[in-house]
């Protein structure tokens, strides 16, 4: 161990390397290898060595001769060992304290052999086992160090002059070390400065109608980190466009960045434009799926939930950190192609190019930096940031300087700005009629949906609305409770009518479901499916595990007979009008078609009845902006407290350092 | 150090060299070698260029997940390491971890536990760091009651007064809103500045085989 400290060199040692070293600008330059290629491989001056010089020979005269530098220099093979041969000073130049721990050092007795200086000389140590020394500490986990760590500490501390280390480990069987206690008279002032924070930042939240300072603007400052222009070109988004959604965050930033994000998908899906959502950071993948499933919640009773891979495309994490962002604008169309879960997006982009937006909402500085460097400079796309007030100081010089990033927004004050400039906008729409089941997991009420419909087209008093209306409980599943009803309602209004009746087939899964070529999983996929899709069945293979159906189109196809519940269903007065599929939301049933790529033909799929901007207007409509409010008024209550806390502490501190000093010189005189 | 560890050590400089080198002229020429193409010869260099360094970049990402996939079970081993030598604290880490993987896949993908429980903690723990803050904010002159402690805490109080939404605070919003784009923007822009001369540094260093990456 006491090698480590022979780099302090003696002043002899010193004297003779001094004419060496170089001085001055020139001591910063690194050493770079000195490449002296000799003509030829022989003897000089002979003429079969001056003929001899060809590149390739040189070349293989190098190697060995760079393995003679490497073996006759070791100490300059890792940056450490450069740094401290360069920061090597006269011992005349060390201060007191420096020559005190090298005497000291020196002095020590060399109880160990000198370490081999071998490049990863202490990976064994790694590798092996240590020895665990336990000492028992708090309530947290006790304090384990290794042997090589023990005598470590205890080096350092003989070295500086420190006490040896007592093993208090069975001095106290209690928790808290001796000495120790559990609360101290000191920690009054720590407490109150707590409460008195912890208060401030409550008591929105308590008590209605407290708030102290104004709620930002409606509207953006003008030009100000151009929100204004990133909210206009979000505004103008239309069906078909594609954002690309960068979600940089934690659940640290979760806080103040969901409301950003929240607020910025619901436009984007408001507008019928596709959000791909992707990120560097895995659990930010898996946190914007939550943020997915709360919009779906706020919208439930107005509308359907949204469908991952037609909606929103939560695409699998960027490993490498930039370089995975490099590789993003590189191999975009390879990363698109594949969802978090591994399927197949159905995506059909082959470049960032196609991508109308690229939205980063980061809480560092450098993902904005990133994603500038790496992904900005690879696309024609607008690219927007958002970021948190923590990141903004860092942030925002980086944002200005730059041309292609568009705008900025900073945090929970954005947010709010945002969202009521987007009210404004969506001012003129109506919320669509409440759905009468109630909203909840689209996928499990369905089929109460279908038979609401199809009880109502039918217009006749047969059909009791109250039962229909009622959520049965998951058809899909467990199909032999509600089956029996089922059927009657759908036979009993059609016989009324008198109408032709004919097998249908709805789908019930939850989820999206494959329609196929053929009977069997390794068939082409033809289309896809969510609950409530209806389509008129002509048949069941052998064993009747797959249903024979026909897709809007025509077009024959099959799906699994678990995926969908058939019963009988009148043609041409509801259902599977003119024979034809009937689609349970209108949007969810995509035709397919065929994309060469990668040699192969890869599925395509597109909407066969997109929706159109005002039709989604819940997606604004529905978001409450109380508890943004209560936030901001939390955020200013707080700001003030510390402000006060701050000033009266170092009010007090001053005063009490004045007085000290006042009264040592006193004593002094 | 023996002779196979000194090839070793000039093997790699070599390949760190090389992929950095192919690298960077692949930035120089831009993702799209066809707009070379009036140029005779450009276009076969640029192809050689670009797809090797498409093809680093996808290795660098694919060796990076792995890492991750690596640093967990190292963590698990650790941390099953540690219940087995008595720290009897780590078994809720690994019950945590098997908790996190049973709940997703038999609750078919569902990340409640993350809005539930992570996110509330770092909020919290983020809190924490708040009240920290002010109270070392609270103390700054009781340590140092000097001229630059005074225009640090005077700094600190200007910057926060600025920053609320109160409407007779404008003057002071005024000295904020210079404190922020004059001094601070100057140090966030010579921070960045430092960063990219290191990273140039380092760089270089790494090419030319004097130092190794942190990654190995």
């Amino acid at each position: 161990m006491s090698d480590e400290f022979n780099w302090l060199p003696d002043e002899e040692e010193e004297q003779a390397s001094r004419p060496q070293r170089r001085r001055g600008l020139f001591r910063f330059v690194p050493r770079l290898p000195r490449l002296r290629l000799r003509r030829g491989g022989g003897p000089a001056g002979t003429p079969a060595a001056e003929s001899q010089s060809s590149g390739r020979r040189r070349l293989f005269a190098f190697i060995p001769r760079l393995m003679r530098r490497s073996r006759s220099a070791p100490a300059e093979t890792t940056a450490a060992d450069m740094a401290l041969q360069m920061g090597e000073r006269p011992v005349e130049q060390l201060d007191e304290r420096l020559l005190a721990l090298r005497d000291r050092a020196q002095s020590r007795p060399q109880q160990e052999a000198s370490l081999p200086r071998e490049a990863l000389y202490d990976v064994d140590e790694v590798l092996v086992r240590p020895e665990i020394i336990h000492r028992p500490g708090g309530v947290i986990s006790p304090l384990a160090i290794s042997k090589a760590q023990q005598e470590q500490v205890e080096l350092l501390r003989d070295m500086v002059g420190g006490t040896a280390l007592q093993d208090d480990s069975k001095s106290e069987g209690g928790l808290l070390p001796r000495g120790e206690r559990l609360f101290s008279l000191r920690a009054i002032p720590h407490l109150l400065v707590s409460l008195l924070l912890l208060l401030a930042l409550a008591m929105p939240f308590i008590a209605t109608g407290f708030s102290e300072g104004e709620l930002p603007p409606l509207d953006f400052h003008e030009d100000r980190h151009g929100a204004t222009t990133a909210f206009n070109l979000l505004d103008n988004l239309t069906l078909d466009d594609y954002v690309l959604v960068a979600l940089e965050y934690g659940p640290t930033a979760a806080g103040e960045l969901d409301e950003l994000a929240d607020v910025i998908l619901r436009h984007i899906f408001a507008q019928g434009s596709k959000a791909i959502i992707i990120s560097s950071n895995p659990i930010a993948i898996v946190h914007g799926r939550n943020v997915i499933a709360a919009i779906e919640r706020s919208v439930a009773p107005v509308s359907t939930s949204l469908l991952e891979n037609q909606d929103y495309y939560l695409l699998r994490f960027l490993s490498g950190g930039a370089l995975g962002l490099r590789d993003l604008s590189r191999n975009f169309e390879s990363i698109v192609s594949t969802s978090a879960r591994g399927a197949p997006t159905g995506l059909a982009l082959t470049s960032l190019d196609e991508v109308t937006l690229v939205l980063l909402i980061a809480e560092r500085a450098d993902d904005i930096r990133h994603w500038a460097e790496q992904v900005a400079t690879a696309t024609d796309s607008d690219f927007i940031a958002a970021t948190g007030y923590a990141a903004q100081p860092l942030a925002q010089p980086y944002v200005d300087a730059r041309a292609d990033i568009v705008g900025m927004f900073v945090g929970l004050r954005d947010a709010y700005t945002y969202n009521q400039k987007l009210q404004a906008n969506y001012a003129d729409y109506e919320l669509p009629p409440q759905r009468e089941d109630g909203g909840g997991d689209g996928a499990e009420t369905a089929p109460a949906a279908t038979l609401t419909a199809t009880a109502t087209a039918t217009a006749t008093a047969t059909a009791t609305p109250t039962e229909t209306a009622t959520p049965t409980p998951t058809p899909s599943v467990t199909p032999t409770e509600p089956e029996p009803e089922l059927v009657q309602l759908a036979v009993a209004p059609a016989a009324t009518a008198t109408q032709s009746l004919s097998p249908v087939a709805e789908v019930t899964a939850p989820g999206l479901v494959n329609i196929r070529r053929r009977p069997n999983t390794a068939s082409d996929i033809l289309a896809i499916a969510s609950a409530g899709d209806t389509f008129p069945v002509l048949g069941e293979n052998g064993d009747g595990s797959w249903v024979n159906i026909r897709l809007p189109d025509g077009i024959e196809a099959w799906i699994a007979s678990f995926l969908v519940e058939q019963y009988l269903a009148p043609v041409g007065g509801g259902g599977t009008e003119d024979g034809s599929a009937r689609l349970g939301n209108g949007r969810t049933v995509l035709q397919i078609g065929y994309s060469m790529r990668l040699g192969k033909p890869q599925p395509r799929f597109y909407q066969a009845n997109p929706p159109t901007p005002g039709d989604r207007a819940e997606f604004v409509l529905l978001r409450e902006s109380r508890q943004e409010e209560e936030r901001l008024d939390a955020m200013t209550l707080g700001t003030i407290a510390a402000v006060l806390v701050i000033v009266a502490g170092n009010v007090f501190y001053m005063m009490r350092a004045l007085a000290t000093r006042r009264r040592r010189v006193s004593q002094r005189s | 150090m023996s002779r196979t560890q000194r090839l070793g050590i000039a093997f790699s400089a070599f390949i760190a060299f090389a992929v950095g080198l192919i690298t960077m002229l692949s930035l120089l020429l831009g993702d799209q070698p066809e707009l070379y193409a009036e140029f005779a010869g450009a276009p076969l260099f640029a192809r050689l260029m670009t797809l090797p360094a498409a093809v680093m970049a996808r290795l660098v990402a694919i060796t990076s997940a792995v890492t991750i996939v690596i640093g967990i079970s190292n963590l698990l081993y650790v941390h099953m390491g540690r219940v087995v030598r008595g720290a009897y604290f780590s078994i809720v880490m690994i019950a945590s971890f098997a908790l996190t993987i049973w709940w997703y896949w038999s609750k078919n993908g569902d990340t409640s536990l993350l809005a539930a429980v992570q996110v509330p903690i770092e909020s919290a723990l983020a809190a924490l760091l708040f009240l920290s803050m002010v109270q070392g904010g609270a103390r700054v002159l009781g340590k140092r009651a000097d001229i630059w402690g005074l225009l640090f805490v005077a700094v600190m109080v200007v910057v926060l007064l600025g920053s609320l939404p109160i409407e007779s605070l404008a003057p002071v919003r005024v000295w904020s809103d210079w404190l922020m784009e004059i001094p601070v923007s100057a140090g966030a822009r010579a921070i960045l500045l430092g960063i990219a001369l290191g990273t140039v540094v380092t760089g270089v260093r790494v090419l030319l085989g004097q130092d190794r990456s942190y990654r190995g």
